[in-house]
């Protein structure tokens, strides 16, 4: 192993070291929580869980691999989840492993070389990418070699890994390349909006995958091999378990070559130029931080807010969207998935008036998935920080934590949900063209995510940006919720009728709506009573 | 003005804080020394409210911080240990946040935070972000903001940490000011010298406990050493110094 190392230019020991201690410090930080039970037992739970979660999609994916005669279909079915997967991983709990320069203040001055550094890096990743895949892979594995035999069975098995690098490393890579082509500062300011592209390229491929086999696959149980098809990344690797099937042509054969060679491209690629001076690089990124660059003109946190705790948490959180990524990545995340959703809807036939849909049954489209969702993606934005140390004003400070943390959720409310409600309401707007019947619509779809969002505040009433950020929960988090939602989302779908039915059933709906409101924020505000009193500063 | 009886806490099994009694009165500047992990930091986050005791009582200004930790917050200022702030913050932002927090009209937050930055030499500074900023200049904000709500209490955690030359000197002239207007200072740091300079009478913990509380002198008598460091060094369990120093030399030697 040393001399493998050795010859990559790798200190295989510092490497070691360095990985080690990186996956060790990601543990702990994710089991940081505030909680009767131990670290450790957090910690435990949260693995279970993650473990049970990937295997019940691995469950699903196995049915799927029984089921279908059709290996290219198996195959494409697979590889998709495993991108979106690994890809939602690397963009959501990842994204700064290797644009980070908080390593950098503690290792750049020790005797570490920058290839050494780089490797440490990109093998964190690779560990949880690796970790996901085998757990989401198990189930379907056993299915491939129990329905169709050992060779596409061992296929399967190298599919699953082969892909699972191939989306860790063009992710990584692509970071990586733009951060020498456009600079250090320039990604630093732009890395949420990059991350932004990623995510639609994995979502929209994804959805995009599904589309296109959709009707007609599930019907044949079969896929056709257009050229389009080929395009997609998974399906490279869905051609290894064909010719273990003893498929062959073209159509077979270069894909699989293709993905070979992608592989073999990406390492190079990013094991040559772009670990060579990725210290140089990330020096550039630390030291950026050392121009001086004025803020914009103090707008003021808004007519809304204009005094005390609420005046300060608006301050605060128009700053953090303004200079922490992350806060900036979790709330502007809901725009892919929301612009994909609106492409499902639209391929689907086009977004209806609910009210007039309403007697077809389809008064609530895909959109309302991402308007419940939101709220979701919006709390733990808000509460996690790699600043939280600063949180300690909040405990010093005179301020009512009761009237901080309803003030977080109302400066959310007002900054980031009502101007996406707009936008979603512009949507329906250009489909339906009747303003009367959106306003409705948008009321009660905006009266629906604020219900999500006291809920989640009333499960967990944190100050903002207390907590510290954690590595390796999020993606699952955000996987569980698009599922979880979708049911809330067709629920609602399924009860369309009745509530754009008649004047009487809208008007029900509102009231319970209104009411549901009042009753959490009661409720909350007992909760938060309660807690507050026991909260504890814990940087 | 600051008083506490046999306050202690635990964390889990470990005792951080065993059975302080001590009280600090007005115009008092009180230093309070440790070695590392002898319980100072835990002592200050206990009388500014963050976090809770496990027994006793403590009356900070006036107000018992158990049951009115708002009331004791609303006079004092707090610089801690480790200069955490919301660095995407300007200097003017922190400062306006801090205002809000205690309760300040804007226009007299807009004031103050005006003149402590000039003072602080931070004026030109005051519109950049602080992640910009040198960890001198990032002390002088969490100063400013510890006085910007004139408390009457203050806890400062090595608040010249990090200050040059000349803005440690002011830091220091400034609280002998404030201790003769009346204000309550709790001073934690480990230099000594400076200490010794401005703290009316020094309080010293080792393993949680208080080992010691007097002037300087009475603590160099009462050990019989001729220097606050020496004096500090036996009641602290630390062998001789010098000794301690040629101990490392061999053992670096060794490896």
């Amino acid at each position: 192993m040393r001399a493998i190392f050795a010859a990559l230019g790798i200190d295989y020991a510092q490497w070691k070291a360095l990985t080690l201690v990186a996956l060790k410090l990601d543990f702990r930080m994710g089991t940081f929580l505030r909680s009767r039970f131990s670290r450790e037992a957090r910690g435990i739970a949260l693995l279970v869980g993650q473990v049970i979660f990937y295997s019940v999609y691995g469950l699903f994916l196995a049915i799927v691999t029984w089921v279908s005669r059709d290996l290219f279909l198996v195959g494409t079915v697979l590889m998709g989840y495993v991108t979106f997967m690994v890809g939602t991983s690397v963009l959501v709990d990842h994204n700064s492993a290797l644009t980070s320069p908080a390593d950098y203040g503690v290792l750049g001055f020790r005797p570490v070389s920058s290839r050494t550094y780089f490797a440490a890096r990109l093998a964190n990743v690779l560990v949880y990418t690796t970790a996901m895949t085998t757990v989401m892979a198990y189930l379907p594995a056993l299915s491939l070699f129990v329905r169709h035999g050992l060779a596409v069975g061992l296929a399967g098995v190298a599919a699953f890994y082969g892909c699972s690098l191939f989306t860790a490393f063009a992710i990584l890579f692509g970071y990586g390349t733009l951060m020498r082509l456009v600079g250090a500062d320039a990604l630093k300011r732009a890395l949420s909006y990059v991350q932004l592209a990623m995510s639609f390229f994995i979502y929209g491929g994804y959805f995009f995958m599904s589309r296109l086999a959709g009707s007609r696959a599930l019907a044949s149980l079969t896929l056709p091999k257009s050229a389009w098809m080929l395009l997609f990344p998974p399906t490279w690797f869905a051609a290894y378990l064909e010719i273990a099937g003893g498929g062959t042509g073209w159509r077979v054969i270069v894909p699989a070559f293709v993905s070979v060679a992608a592989l073999v491209a990406l390492a190079y690629g990013l094991g040559g130029r772009l670990s060579m001076d990725y210290s140089d690089r990330l020096a550039g990124l630390a030291s950026s931080t050392q121009k001086i660059r004025s803020a914009r003109a103090a707008a003021g946190p808004g007519w809304l807010f204009r005094a005390d705790e609420a005046r300060a948490v608006a301050l605060l959180v128009r700053s953090q969207f303004r200079n922490d990524q992350r806060f900036r990545m979790g709330v502007l995340s809901i725009l892919p998935l929301t612009l994909i959703y609106v492409l499902m809807g639209v391929s689907n036939g086009g977004m209806h008036d609910p009210f007039v849909a309403a007697r077809g049954g389809s008064g609530f489209s895909l959109v309302t998935v991402a308007v419940v969702m939101f709220p979701s993606m919006l709390k733990p934005a808000l509460t996690r920080s790699e600043s939280f140390r600063a949180s300690w004003v909040f405990f010093a400070c005179p301020a009512d934590r009761l009237r901080v943390i309803r003030s977080a959720k109302n400066v959310v409310v007002a900054f980031f949900l009502a101007p996406y409600l707009l936008f979603i309401g512009a949507i329906y707007l250009y489909f339906t063209r009747n303003v009367l019947h959106v306003l409705v619509h948008i009321a009660l779809l905006g009266l629906i995510s604020h219900l999500v969002l006291q809920g989640f505040v009333l499960l967990d009433p944190e100050l903002p940006f207390s907590r510290p950020t954690q590595t390796g929960g999020r993606s699952t988090a955000l996987i569980m919720l698009m599922v979880f939602m979708g049911l809330v989302s067709g629920l609602l779908q399924a009860f369309s009728p009745l509530i754009y039915g008649s004047v009487r059933g809208t008007a029900t709906v509102f009231g319970v709506m209104v009411g549901a409101t009042v009753v959490l924020d009661l409720l909350t505000r007992a909760r938060v009573e309660r807690q507050a009193r026991s909260l504890e500063f814990e940087g | 003005m600051i008083q506490t009886e046999h306050l202690s806490k635990s964390f889990d099994a470990k005792l951080a804080l065993v059975d302080l009694t001590m009280a600090v009165e007005p115009g008092e500047i009180l230093g309070f020394l440790g070695p590392n992990g002898a319980g100072k930091s835990t002592t200050v986050k206990i009388l500014t409210g963050m976090i809770r005791a496990t027994s006793g009582r403590a009356v900070v200004a006036g107000f018992d911080i158990a049951t009115e930790p708002l009331e004791v917050k609303k006079r004092i200022g707090y610089v801690p240990e480790t200069a955490a702030l919301y660095d995407g913050l300007t200097a003017a932002e922190y400062l306006e946040l801090i205002g809000c927090l205690h309760h300040l009209d804007p226009k007299t937050t807009a004031t103050r935070r005006g003149e402590l930055l000039e003072l602080f030499g931070l004026g030109d500074v005051q519109h950049q972000r602080m992640t910009e900023f040198s960890k001198g200049m990032r002390q002088k904000v969490l100063i400013a903001s510890a006085l910007i709500h004139r408390p009457d209490v203050l806890f400062l955690d090595e608040p010249l940490d990090g200050l040059d030359a000349n803005a440690a000197a002011v830091v220091k002239e400034l609280l002998k000011k404030l201790a003769a207007q009346g204000k309550t200072i709790l001073f934690c740091s480990h230099i000594l010298e400076v200490v010794e300079r401005i703290c009316t009478r020094i309080l010293i913990v080792n393993g949680g406990r208080q080992v010691t509380s007097g002037t300087a002198a009475e603590i160099r008598a009462a050990t019989g050493t001729a220097t606050l460091e020496e004096a500090f060094s036996r009641l602290t369990g630390v062998r001789d110094v010098g000794q301690v120093a040629s101990d490392f030399l061999s053992a670096l030697e060794k490896a």
